[in-house]
């Protein structure tokens, strides 16, 4: 009996100190990343056409919805973003720059936020897309959001005959 | 009489188990420049894959022809479950007289978890056993932030 204790007391310590463990460190930093872009960011011309018939109103038949915002966010636990836009140069009277951008399509993925469907544009920074956490919207056209551009009179009294360019500038921006 | 001599026998028994070793020497941190998405839309498009020896494993088994066997599991600080952690043997490092391991060479790629795996076994002293690292999952999806944890090997004698 008393050979049987030592044994099992002795066996015990064997299991005990039959492992022995080490260990080392791994780690990675991720950043925080804002990269935005516009697909065919190249000029568009938009404009009115005359009317064929006196008394009739000028024609706003021209829109455009070539370009594609595509963006990647990558940023801390619980923050966002927003995509502004505001004409940055040029002035028009009697008309303003209507934005429209369309629903989000493509190949991305993550938050890729909340758009704004309808933005007279202006020299005021506007919110086109907000809420954007973690996402990337995919690359190039087709993917992201479609800008559709196009023209709306405001006051037929200050309409003139005119060529205007107008920089219009998006901005991706921590809320 | 007897009884002396035998617990003499088991303790020193237990002593001399206790005295195999394996030491870790060499961490990996690694920071992922922002720079590494170019285009705007695109998500990251790669692994991150450290030196082929970034630890050196050294397993002590000192006047002794048992086998053993090194397990390894990771116990997460803070971490990421989109982050995949890998681990892969690169070498042999360099054995006794009479010393084996298995399997020979570099192996596969496998992910680590937090249950122990087996990692690979052999038969002696062996030194500078090369270890290599690969994170995977990499998303900007996963909230910008520094991400640790630890990889434990465990040795077994049997």
């Amino acid at each position: 009996m008393k050979y049987s204790l030592i044994i099992v007391f002795c066996l015990c310590q064997w299991v005990a100190f039959c492992q022995t463990t080490t260990s080392t460190n791994v780690g990675i930093s991720l950043p925080s990343i804002a990269l935005l872009d516009i697909e065919n960011s190249g000029s568009i011309n938009l404009g009115f056409n005359a009317p064929s018939e006196a008394g009739s109103p000028m024609v706003n038949n021209s829109s455009n919805n070539s370009a594609w915002l595509n963006f990647t966010s990558a940023l801390g636990m619980g923050a966002s973003r927003n995509i502004s836009v505001q004409i940055t140069s040029g002035s028009g009277s009697g008309y303003e720059i209507v934005l429209q951008p369309q629903a989000y399509s493509g190949g991305g993925a993550g938050q890729i936020g909340n758009r704004n469907p309808l933005i007279n544009l202006s020299n005021m920074p506007q919110k086109v897309i907000d809420n954007i956490g973690g996402a990337h919207t995919g690359n190039s056209l087709g993917n992201g959001y479609n800008l559709r551009y196009s023209i709306a009179i405001t006051n037929y009294g200050n309409l003139r005959k005119e060529n205007t360019t107008f920089i219009i500038t998006y901005t991706l921006t921590d809320n | 009489m007897k009884t002396i001599f035998f617990s003499i026998i088991f303790s020193l028994s237990a002593i001399y188990l206790k005295a195999q070793s394996i030491n870790a020497i060499g961490s990996w941190s690694v920071s992922v420049p922002s720079s590494t998405i170019a285009e705007a839309g695109n998500d990251y498009n790669m692994n991150l894959t450290s030196m082929t020896n970034q630890t050196m494993l050294d397993i002590n088994i000192p006047l002794t022809t048992i086998s053993w066997r090194v397990d390894v599991n990771k116990q997460d600080s803070f971490w990421n479950n989109s982050l995949t952690l890998w681990i892969r043997k690169t070498g042999d490092g360099v054995g006794t007289v009479g010393s084996s391991i298995s399997p020979i060479g570099t192996i596969p790629f496998f992910q680590l978890t937090n249950m122990g795996q087996p990692f690979f076994s052999g038969m002696k002293k062996y030194m500078s056993i090369p270890v290599q690292y690969e994170i995977r999952g990499l998303s900007v999806l996963i909230p910008a932030s520094t991400y640790n944890t630890t990889v434990v090997y465990t040795i077994t004698e049997y």
